[in-house]
This record gives structure tokens, sequence and C-alpha cells, in this order.
């Protein structure tokens, strides 16, 4: 680094001829830049921190950023980013929510029935008054999600809300990240659905935070589970009210076998057994078998026509289209065992007219 | 490690002051900046670090040799061996599983049932630009247009952590001078790098991030289930995220290159303002078509062995520029619809000398239709590129066709705002921007700080919750 400087020539025009900076200016001005910028969304930062994975680096950003947080509070810097956001209809976003509800219907226990279909008679939808169905959940929900809505559709009978509302990395393990209890909540109060087809827990194989006693580690151990059992069963009792009917569906075996018996198959029980006990409102989608060879796990299963297609992405976990068909057509099974979307399409019946 | 983290902004504010500190003692600041580099990368995954050595060492070594050989036989021979090299690593992590899928289709196809093991391969981030850079300064060595350097400054060439997961893709003619040269420390271009750094994220938080969550991912995931406006916003909607985002990412990594004392070639210069295909093609990903054009086109033989050839080499070069973007068939649409326009192009400039036609006339009326045609183009092209399957292609384009007249809740006044953004600020006079940078710049250090800091503000607040990662990491 010994020739001679070759500093960009300045713009000709005076009127766009730019002053060079010294490298000490240069690091003053980031030094205020993120200063202001960190005061100004302290709120959105801690949030931020809050999401971190549990461990040290989560510590550290949370040590620096409450401060900052409460400072910004008092001195009101956090008030702009606030009306910003209220003014584009996201206020709110910045609250950190980690309320749980509890169940509410039934004494956690065994069980009552192991049945998921209806035992009453299925409701009735016609394209008159549609099933109006909201879908969504985690990542494993968008793929399947995007198959599902036109099937829905394609019954005549059904509709959509909305797109697939899916949160990638969320569960109910970590209600600070997303709390899929007060999402859902909110969800019901603007939307009205009829029902909801709800994909969540494969981010859930980790400590639970923020339950009673602070933060249930051991995934699996009787602690954990109860805890767990507490989160699924509140958010069922929480959704499937006034009517609504909620299909939840299970975790689907994945490449690494190891994790899916050691998280994934607790968390698929305790949602089958919570949904068992809430017949007729709750029902669980079991998408194991229809996407395994025999009980294990592939990349590849016949398609219709017998030929093999590719059911899963590269990573072992999510699904390529014709897996997501697969579970959306798993879904559909079941929906149709549940709520009548075909009998508008009968012919109605003639009434017997009496003879004297 | 992405760059609008807080962990780059931690990680950035410790190397650029060091950086400054040891650049009068370059022996010392090279190991800095490779540490700094693999520090950089292996924040995501500390096992490719050793694919960064191992390519460094490999291209390093044959570079050498080429230089040293005496024999054409030989140098061609290495050069053969260090391409190859090269095209199997990119090839394995890459296309291998592409190939694979491809190969049981084909052959369920005949009628034989063959179901292998999809491998689990993580892509490496970055792989294709690194490779290319390193490719690059191969061939240059075989060309004789770059003498061979030391083992450390190609190192540093090829891991300088702003532009070693995705572009702009640099040249070691254009990287490894700057080595050389003194950076005074009195004299950084910092509003220019201030203003693309934070253009740069506002570009890719804001605008791309916005687009894809509110129209873009969920009518490409159902087209069906989206009205004909819908699908035509999406589409329009991602020739903006895809820009917003990618040049986003360059931009900031120009910047940040700069507040290093380093300058990088420009890499986007407007390119829904261009007039035809090939005028795209010099304003999109600009380091990217000159390193087609230098190693694929012109090698292939470029336009001089007549018509035929011609649009052979321009089909081929972008048909392979495609799959350089994605492995998936998708993309060798999109680049053969590129490379199918481009011949086009070239046949009717032909025709027109033939003829001994009058050049098209160049009023703005004529300027703004070209520009309409060839954006629509690009769009449509777009498509492809966007869409996971032909079919999900097809059905975008099928309901573009015939689904008016149906509700469009998705094409909100705050999607055809960011749209509209997208590309007006493409014809935001030079000048202007010129003068705003000159008006910064007087700026004391303090001002120029607070001014950021709300611009930061602005840039978290109306982004979308949690960062999206950067389309072009994929490739």
């Amino acid at each position: 680094m010994t020739s001679p400087t070759r500093t960009p020539p300045p713009p000709a025009n005076p009127r766009t001829r730019r002053r060079l900076s010294p490298a000490g200016n240069v690091l003053l001005t980031l030094f205020v830049a993120l200063g202001i910028g960190w005061l100004l969304n302290a709120p959105g930062i801690l949030k931020t921190a809050e999401g971190l994975p549990l461990g040290w680096r989560r510590d550290v950003a949370l040590g620096f950023s409450k401060p900052v947080a409460k400072v910004s509070s008092i001195l009101q810097l956090d008030r702009p980013r606030e009306v910003i956001q209220r003014l584009t209809d996201r206020g709110g976003e910045d609250d950190v929510t980690v309320a749980l509800p509890s169940p509410t219907t039934l004494p956690p226990g065994e069980p009552t029935t192991t049945t998921t279909t209806n035992p009453n008679q299925e409701p009735r939808f016609t394209p008159e008054t549609p099933l109006r169905v909201w879908v969504g959940g985690d990542s494993l929900s968008i793929t399947p999600g995007e198959s599902l809505l036109p099937r829905l559709d394609g019954t005549g009978a059904a509709t959509a809300v909305g797109p697939v509302d899916g949160h990638v990395s969320s569960g109910l393990a970590r209600p600070e990240i997303f709390n899929w209890s007060q999402h859902l909540d909110e969800v019901v109060a603007t939307h009205d659905p009829d029902a909801l087809v709800l994909t969540i827990g494969s981010n859930d194989d980790q400590p639970l935070t923020n339950a009673p006693d602070g933060t249930v580690g051991g995934v699996g151990s009787d602690a954990w589970k109860e805890e767990y059992r507490r989160r699924v069963g509140g958010l069922m009792d929480s959704v499937a009210t006034d009517g609504r009917v909620l299909f939840w569906a299970g975790i689907p075996i994945v490449r690494d076998t190891d994790r899916y018996f050691r998280g994934y198959e607790h968390i698929n029980q305790i949602v089958f057994e919570e949904a068992a006990k809430r017949p007729g409102r709750v029902y669980y989608v079991e998408t194991y078998t229809p996407l395994s060879d025999n009980g294990g796990y592939v990349d590849y299963l016949p398609d219709p026509s017998g030929a093999p297609v590719q059911i899963r992405t590269g990573d072992g976990i999510h699904f390529t289209r014709a897996g997501a068909n697969i579970v959306a057509d798993t879904i559909m099974e079941i929906v149709n065992e549940a709520i009548d979307l075909e009998s508008w399409r009968d012919p109605p019946k003639q009434q017997p007219t009496s003879e004297r | 490690m992405l760059f609008p983290t807080i962990t780059f902004a931690i990680f950035f504010m410790v190397v650029l002051p060091i950086s400054w500190l040891l650049m009068p003692r370059p022996a010392r600041w090279k190991i800095f900046i490779l540490a700094a580099s693999y520090f950089f990368y292996g924040y995501w995954n500390s096992t490719f670090v050793l694919l960064i050595v191992a390519s460094t060492l490999w291209n390093w070594t044959l570079g050498g040799a080429i230089w040293r050989s005496q024999s054409d036989t030989i140098r061609r021979t290495w050069l053969a061996i260090a391409v190859t090299g090269n095209l199997a690593v990119l090839g394995y992590f890459k296309y291998y599983n592409f190939f694979l899928s491809s190969a049981t289709n084909l052959l369920n196809r005949t009628g034989l049932d063959v179901s292998p093991t999809i491998v689990a391969i993580t892509l490496p981030v970055g792989i294709s630009f690194f490779t290319f850079q390193a490719l690059s300064y191969v061939i240059d060595v075989y060309r004789r247009e770059t003498e061979p350097v030391r083992l450390m400054e190609f190192a540093v060439y090829l891991s300088f952590f702003p532009q070693l997961v995705a572009g702009p893709i640099v040249r070691a003619s254009e990287f490894l001078p700057q080595l050389r040269e003194h950076h005074d420390p009195r004299r950084i271009d910092a509003t220019r790098a201030f203003f693309l750094i934070f253009l740069g994220l506002f570009k890719k938080v804001v605008i791309a991030n916005f687009l894809a969550t509110e129209i873009v991912d969920p009518v490409f995931g159902s087209p069906d289930q989206y009205s004909a406006l819908e699908n035509a916003v999406a589409v329009y909607g991602f020739a903006v995220q895809i820009y917003a985002d990618f040049s986003g990412y360059t931009d900031i990594a120009i910047g940040i290159a700069l507040l290093l004392g380093f300058r990088f070639p420009q890499n986007f210069d407007a390119p829904y303002t261009s007039t035809s295909i090939q005028d795209f093609w010099r304003r999109w990903h600009m380091t990217l078509s000159r390193w087609l054009r230098d190693y694929l086109y012109v090698p292939l033989g470029g336009n001089r062995n007549g018509a035929t050839a011609t649009y052979r080499n321009l089909m081929l070069t972008m048909v392979l520029g495609g799959l350089w973007h994605g492995a998936a068939w998708t993309f060798v649409v999109w680049g053969a619809i590129h490379g199918g326009f481009l011949s086009f192009e070239h046949w009717r400039r032909q025709n027109r000398l033939v003829r001994g036609a009058p050049e098209p006339s160049d009023t703005l009326w004529a300027r703004t239709r070209r520009r309409i045609i060839t954006f629509n183009i690009v769009c449509f092209a777009w498509v492809f590129f966007r869409a996971d399957s032909f079919q999900n292609a097809f059905d975008v384009l099928s309901r573009i066709v015939g689904g008016w007249g149906e509700p469009s809740p998705l094409v909100t006044r705050s999607v055809l705002a960011a749209i509209a953004i997208g590309l007006g600020a493409q014809y935001i006079p030079k000048d202007a921007m010129g003068r705003a940078m000159a008006l910064f710049s007087r700026f004391s250090p303090v001002a120029q700080g607070v001014t950021l800091g709300f611009g930061l503000l602005l840039i978290d607040s109306l982004g979308p919750r949690g960062i999206a990662p950067f389309i072009y990491f994929q490739f």
C-alpha cells in the first residue's frame, strides 16, 4: 500500500461535490446514528432480543436492551415509532404479551374418547352460507395451506377468510416471539371464522418460556408435558367456542427421526389427546402416516399414477408442492368427515304428497 | 451474518476502526480482514469456512501453476483442472439433487420406478459468487491479464466480507490493485457510503419485505385464490421486490466497502428504465452480465461466427445464466426467455442494417413505449423465476388472462404505493441525488448521525417484523 492515493475524483459540478470525511468523523457519525436509532426503535429492539434463542446471547441482548428501552420510554423517544406504527395500522406490534390461557372446560386427564370424527350431526354449509375458514400456523402450514385453499374453494361451500396466515419459527414454546393465543383471539374477533386449520408444534421441541413457574426445560419430561398440555388445551378452549371448529394438523415424520421421537412424538400425542377431549370442537389431523412409507421417512412417494414424486424439500422437514397436496388432502378428508360441504349439491328432495 | 441486523452493526463497529488503524501496516491488515471475513462467514456455518479456505488454496495453487507453465498444452490442462474443480464443487452443493430428481423423473416416465434418497445438502451461502470470482482469477491468469498474487492477497480477495455472500462479482483486476494502494484515512467518501447503506436498507427492509409479505408470497402460493388484478399486481410487485432486495443488498455491500476504503463496481443502473432487453442486461446485475459476457459468451464465439452461431451463443449464455440463479427448470426457462428476446433484438438490428432502414425514432413517446414493452417482457420472465413450478407459473399467467372483475383485497393503496416508489425511484435524476449527497456531506458528524438515526427509525418501524433472507443468498 505504498503507491500514491487514488481517491475517486470529485464530481465536476460544484453543486454535487461532496466533502470527504476523516475516519474519526465516520465513526462518530455511525455511533450517533446507531445510538439515536436504538433509542428511537428501543421497543422493537427489545422485542427482537426477547425472541433470540435461549442462552447467553439473549441474556446479553436483554441486559442492554431493557435499560435502553426504559430510557427511551422516560424520554418519550419511543413515541415517534408508536405514531408511525399506528398510522400504518401496525399499532401494538412491539407489545410483548406472554400470557397463555389454561384449559377451561375439562380438567387435565385421560381422553374421554379417541375418535376424531364428529359424533353429532354434521353442520351443513352451502354456497350461500359458506364455511368461512382461517388457515395458518408455523412454516409447515404455508405450502399445505396454499394447497388447501383451492380445495376448500372447490367444494363450493367453503371460503378462506384470507391468505395463509403463516408465521415462521413460531409455536407455543416461546410466546414472547409470537403469541398464538393472542393472535388467534384477534383472528376470531376480526374474521369470525367458522373453522380454523392450525399447524403448529414443529418449533416447540425446546424449553417452554413464560410458564407460571418460569421456564420449563427437559423436552418430553413430565413437567414439560404438563405445561405443554396446558398450553395446547388452553388454546383449543379459547378458539373452539361458539360453534367454531378447530382442525389441528400434527407434525409429520421428519428426516431426523431422533428429533421426531425426542420431541415431536410427545407434541403430537398431547395434541391428539387434547383434541379427543373436545369432540365435535377440535379435530386432530394425523399427517405422520400419509407422508411415511411403512412408518419410515421417505423423500419420494408414488403419485396417483404410481410414479414416485418428491414430497419433501432438501431440509427433510418442509414439503414440496406434491407433499403439501398430500397434507391438504388429508386435512380435507377430516374436514369433510366433520362438516357437510357436499350435500348442497344433492337435488332437493320432493316433498311427499299425501293422498286422501 | 445478515447486514440489516444488530449483530452485523456491532461486528462492523469493531472492524471499521481496527481496519483503519491497521491500514498503514498492510501485512497485519490483511491478516485482520481475513480473520474478520472468515468470522463473518463462519457466524452462519463455521464448517463452510473450510470450503472457502479449500477454494482459496485450490485456485491460488492452480493460478500459479498456469502462470509458471510455458507450454500452452500444460497451461490449458491446468486451467481445465481448475475450472472442473470449481464447477464440481458448485455442481455438488447446488445441482446434485436437481439433477438427481430430473434424472429420476425421466426414468420414471420411461417406466422405471426409481426413488432415490435425496441427500441432505446444505447450500453454502454465496457459493455461486465466490466460485465465479475464483474462476475469473484463474481464467485471467491464463489469459495473462492478471499476474498471480500472494496467497494472503488472494485469500482476502476471495473472502472480503462485504461482497462475500451476494456480490457484486468483483474481478481480481479490480480488487487486487486496491490492496496495494495507499488508503488515506482522512479522505473517506462517507456520504456516498451512508446514502448507499441507508437506501439499501430501506429498499430491502421496507419495500422488498413489505411486497413479499403483503402480496407476492400469498398470490404465488395459491394463484387460483386471487383475482386477475391481484395476480398481475403480484407479478409487478415481484419485479420491484427482487430489484429492491438484490440492489438493496449490493448497495449496502458497496457502501460498507467504501467505508473500509475499497471501491466496488456498480451492479444496478435503474434497470426498469431499459428500452430493450439488451439495455436491461446492461443495467441489471451488471457484474454478472459482464462475467457471462467475458467468460462464456465471448469464448463461445460471441457474434463473430454468423447469425446462427450468435443466436446459439446468446441462448446458451442466458440459459446457463438462468441455471446459475437456481437449480430448477423454471430458471432455465427464465434464461431462455431472455435469450430468445436478445436473439430477436439482434435479428431485428441486423435486418434493419441489411435493409438500410433508419434507426428507430428516439422521441419521448417512442422511448416510453419501448420501456413499457421491455418492462412487461421482463415481468413475464419473472413469473418463471418466482414460480416454484411450471404449473405455478401457468396458474399465475392463466389467472391474469381470465379472472377480471373479482374483488381484489390484496391490492391495497400501500401495495400500489410501494410498487410506484420502487419504479419511480429509478427515474430520479442522478444530479438530484448528487446534490442531496453534497448537502449532507456539509453537515457536522453529529448532525449526520442524528439524520441517519431518524432514517433508522423510518426503516425499522415501517418494515415488517423479522428480517427475511436476501433472495440472492440462495444463489
